[in-house]
């Protein structure tokens, strides 16, 4: 269950202050999954990085008892330099508890799923934007989270991943819940139960995907007015 | 009160402390391996060469005069102690933006990348130094240190040190960005009056209490006394305790002004 009360974010630029959305409140059950529909700009990826913690509100608290993933998805934190084997060390190394058994295992996984053959050692920076989602969500999938953040995992890559992928999810959904951004809006009714919208800066909760998707598309008829109301 | 609950959290919470810092020196040596020649070795070359380049000049300039310590082991007590200090300054004040995107896995908080930093740093260039140090043996064939322990007390306070004030630096550099710009200034005159050239008794008697606040010219005197009892030391402007003192504070400073900031840090 995530519990989310009054979350208020803005950014300073220059000065001037901008806000993204304002006294946020809503509540994830647990066992339901729900998407995230917005246009472009909107807060989405804001809401998820807050929700996983590597962001922090103005103001607001987000309560809750389970385990959530970093968003699955954005490449973040791999060193270019570095080969994908060594990133995913690394990032094993922070979650593994210094396992050497664990780590290894977290490897293989990774590198299986990845199937980059002996790209696996190459520098991460040599990537093209399809390997480089299929390292970054095998790494994700590597580790088990109550709640995984899902932004626009499939955008980037092949038939073969994204079918691979889409199984991969189906798998963790047995146990795990899903907070889900992705512009495909065909995708999200795999995974999803219910919608939340968010528009000008307020959250509309669907308790029907389809309505909610329903809705979004007609406001996307209008441009934006980056207006919060 | 302390009851068993918090105190597992505690120790849970260093377990992962400890995990995060492992992962980010593991990271942080891959890293410079990748973007060297020769491996692990290639890591050492370039600080060595540059002590070596250096040692060189000033040694031909400056010659024996009396001070009573091997003129290499007297240049290189101040340009290794002053190239560690100035490494992790500037990496400190520049923390934030080269790791911004490791704050994308939760358990990873900014003073750990200043910590893996400093134990990355102080080992590598301790390495150096030692490199250093037996190169003078294996050319004058004596013993080298007069006291260790001392070495090893001066080197650790002043890693200590080092380590508070990247901390300080990596809040105050968020905050405000010119920092990062006047740092140069700050570091080259820094250069001149902290005795990396010049012994403390060498310079002239009404400089030197001043000059003795600082303490780099501490740590660097003290490292030049503990090879040598000839390179003498005023006990009243010189002290292994001061140098503790003044490390210890700065740290508890430098993580009390932490504490105070880690979720400003943490917002993007």
């Amino acid at each position: 269950m995530i519990e989310v009360k009054g979350l208020t974010k803005s950014y300073l630029h220059k000065g001037k202050k901008s806000t993204v959305f304002k006294d946020l409140n809503f509540k994830i059950n647990t066992g339901e999954s729900v998407a995230l529909l917005g246009r472009n700009g909107a807060g989405k990826s804001t809401l998820l990085q807050i929700l996983g913690g590597i962001d922090q509100p103005d103001r607001g608290s987000i309560k809750t008892n389970k385990s959530i993933s970093w968003p699955v998805g954005l490449v973040g934190g791999f060193q270019g330099s570095l080969s994908a084997r060594e990133n995913v060390t690394f990032v094993s190394k922070i979650y593994a508890s210094n396992n050497k058994e664990i780590i290894e295992q977290k490897i293989r996984y990774v590198e299986e799923f990845a199937e980059l053959g002996k790209y696996f050692d190459r520098p991460f920076k040599t990537y093209s934007s399809g390997m480089r989602s299929r390292v970054t969500f095998g790494l994700s999938m590597a580790f088990d989270f109550d709640i995984y953040l899902i932004d626009e995992v499939t955008s980037a890559g092949d038939e073969r991943f994204r079918k691979r992928s889409r199984q991969i999810l189906e798998k963790k959904h047995e146990n795990s819940d899903f907070v889900m951004v992705d512009h495909n809006l065909w995708g999200l009714k795999f995974h999803c139960d219910r919608a939340l919208l968010l528009h000008n800066g307020r959250i509309i909760e669907f308790d029907n995907l389809e309505e909610g998707i329903k809705i979004h598309k007609k406001l996307l008829e209008k441009p934006a007015n980056h207006e919060i109301v | 009160m302390l009851n068993k609950r918090r105190l597992d959290e505690i120790i849970e919470g260093f377990i992962i402390q400890r995990n995060v810092i492992s992962a980010l020196v593991y990271r942080e040596l891959k890293t410079r391996v990748s973007q060297v020649k020769f491996g692990i070795l290639g890591v050492f070359f370039g600080p060595l060469g540059v002590m070596l380049i250096f040692l060189l000049i000033f040694s031909i300039f400056k010659g024996d005069r009396g001070v009573g310590l091997n003129i290499f082991l007297f240049l290189a007590s101040g340009i290794v102690m002053f190239t560690f200090f100035q490494d992790l300054a500037v990496r400190g004040a520049n923390a934030m933006q080269a790791n911004e995107a490791l704050f994308f896995y939760r358990p990873v908080k900014p003073i750990d990348t200043i910590i893996a930093r400093t134990i990355v740093e102080s080992l590598l260039y301790l390495i150096v130094f030692f490199v250093i140090i037996l190169g003078v043996f294996l050319y004058k064939e004596e013993i080298i240190f007069y006291d260790f322990p001392l070495f090893v007390s001066a080197y650790l306070a002043f890693t200590i040190f080092c380590f508070s004030l990247g901390l300080v630096l990596m809040v105050a550099a968020h905050f405000y960005n010119w920092i990062l710009q006047i740092i140069p200034l700050f570091i080259r005159p820094l250069w001149l009056i902290s005795g990396v050239f010049v012994g403390l008794r060498q310079l002239p008697q009404w400089v030197r209490p001043y000059a003795s606040w600082n303490p780099l010219v501490q740590c660097i005197e003290l490292i030049r006394h503990s090879f040598s009892i000839n390179y003498i030391i005023e006990p009243t402007e010189v002290s292994i305790i001061y140098l503790w003192q003044f490390s210890l504070i700065s740290l508890f400073i430098s993580l009390w002004i932490y504490q105070n900031n880690e979720l400003v840090l943490l917002k993007r």
